[in-house]
């Protein structure tokens, strides 16, 4: 055979099994970060799931607090509507609501000792901030699968991979404005 | 002492000659001749491909065919170089892509996780004697299971069909490819943890054990569940007695699975990659890179010396 025939098919062949270790490599990202975000799914609702029980306990001791309480639900429908319909920015502002509904909530309980020393509370309490610090974990695991993906998929040559199959790129799941707002101390104590 | 060292090594018990010297220690030759080709066969041949001393040798056999005008060998050579090329540029991309986890997160799927090595629980001792406590050591325990601890949770490490990479420790002997107790550890592979099941049949077993508790105390059933107060349990009552029981059993259990769990890191899913090393990831990415790239040009070049034979 001729030997410029052979390295022109060697050249192709080493072109061919390289798209092909691309391609590859941009589907186990891909897979990987939806199997990080699954990860974040599990636990959100388990903890939408515990959330009512908490609400329940409280409404027991905790009559002129319905505000609160109120509060807490409706953001625990708009995480779960959210998680429902696959909206990761409606999902990062209802958590981060979520958040300081539950942050109130606590510091509100402090005033009530009867529910403080409830069991039940005290699991609740203790059961939905070991979630809550999980789903911190696993976010900043999914965020970081996500940005890996998303700067695999606009980079020279994957992107033309990327372009060519069409791999789209996944959205972060960040906190809510209000939430990453610095504190104004200050109010606190002039108010 | 021969005797027990035997079946530990049994890689050396065809020699006829017990490797222990005749003052009753270890033959370090020996030891150390086992263990290179135990660490050979854990780390594969594509990191066989990354040793630099194996990139200069095929460098010069490269040059040599060259020399001699050996075209098909040079073929050979040249498709050899690109496989591991690509092999190499596909472990480097896996390392730079993989997201370090935490066990506390306890996030499952293909993981990385960065750690402390330790002996599992109620394991004093692993290793050879004469030599330092080991959790892993090529050649002679290879399979047994050992723990990464990344100070947030301990994830047990079940080596078998791993590719091992370890490199002596700076505290030990130079030679002595092994992973220790306490070295820092990177391990990339699939995550899972291990529940309870709580299956049906679990469920009815623990269902039937409660109500024999419970019969075994008929006072304290009938204080608890005799409503109308005739003193024995009806089967209206009975009927009670069976609810309350199962939904003691389903909360138990359900308290039992949410209890943290083992996490197990066993393997890897088919085309990704099982890696334990003790060598720091960026170290380790970095020497794929560069010699991805180094038979890269030694398929290159083999091509062009083809053109020009």
């Amino acid at each position: 055979m001729n030997t410029g025939l052979i390295i022109f098919l060697s050249l192709l062949g080493g072109l061919v099994l390289w798209a092909i270790l691309l391609y590859n490599q941009l589907v186990a990202l891909k897979n990987n970060t939806a199997k990080a975000w699954s990860n974040i799914d599990v636990l959100l609702k388990q903890r939408n799931a515990e959330l009512p029980k908490l609400v329940a306990v409280c409404k027991e001791h905790m009559q002129y607090e319905q505000a609160t309480l109120q509060k807490v639900m409706e953001a625990r429908n708009r995480v779960a509507s959210a998680m429902q319909s696959g909206d990761m920015g409606a999902l990062g502002a209802a958590e981060g609501a979520l958040r300081i509904g539950l942050g109130n909530l606590f510091a509100v309980a402090e005033a009530y000792p009867e529910l403080k020393a409830s069991d039940s509370f005290r699991h609740l309490r203790e059961r939905i901030t070991g979630l809550e610090d999980s789903i911190a974990d696993r976010r900043e695991f999914y965020n970081d699968s996500a940005a890996i993906n998303n700067t695999r998929i606009e980079q020279f040559p994957d992107v033309v991979i990327a372009k060519a199959f069409s791999f789209k790129p996944f959205r972060l799941m960040s906190f809510s404005a209000e939430e990453t707002s610095d504190v104004d101390v200050a109010a606190h104590f002039t108010a | 002492m021969w005797t027990w060292l035997r079946t530990l090594l049994p890689e050396l018990g065809g020699t006829g000659n017990p490797p222990l010297g005749d003052r009753g220690g270890l033959d370090w030759l020996q030891v150390m001749d086992n263990q290179r080709i135990a660490v050979l066969r854990r780390g594969g041949l594509m990191n066989l491909a990354a040793a630099p001393s194996f990139v200069l040798l095929w460098g010069i056999a490269c040059l040599g065919l060259f020399y001699y005008a050996l075209k098909p060998w040079l073929l050979l050579l040249a498709t050899c170089s690109l496989l591991f090329s690509l092999g190499l540029f596909r472990r480097y991309r896996l390392i730079a892509d993989t997201p370090t986890s935490t066990l506390s997160s306890g996030a499952q799927g293909y993981v990385e996780l960065q750690g402390k090595a330790a002996l599992p629980d109620g394991v004093g001792f692993r290793g050879l004697p004469h030599l330092p406590v080991t959790v892993w050591l090529p050649g002679y325990v290879e399979d047994e299971p050992f723990v990464l601890d990344d100070g947030k949770g301990r994830c047990l490490l079940y080596p078998r069909g791993a590719e091992i990479i370890a490199c002596p420790g700076d505290s030990h002997y130079s030679w002595l490819n092994a992973i220790y107790p306490g070295q820092t550890l990177y391990a990339l592979g699939e995550l899972h943890t291990l529940r309870s099941v709580g299956d049906s049949d679990e469920q009815r077993e623990r269902l039937a054990a409660l109500l024999a508790e419970w019969k075994s105390n008929p006072l304290q059933l009938r204080r608890c569940f005799d409503v109308d107060g005739n003193g024995q349990i009806d089967p209206d009552e009975w009927q009670q007695v069976l609810v309350a029981a199962q939904r003691w059993v389903t909360d138990d259990l359900r308290e039992q699975q949410r209890a943290p769990g083992t996490h197990v890191m066993d393997g890897a899913k088919a085309g990704q990659l099982f890696l334990i090393t003790n060598i720091p990831p960026e170290k380790l990415a970095g020497r794929y890179r560069q010699m991805a790239f180094v038979h890269l040009l030694y398929w290159l070049s083999c091509l062009l010396a083809m053109l020009i034979i």
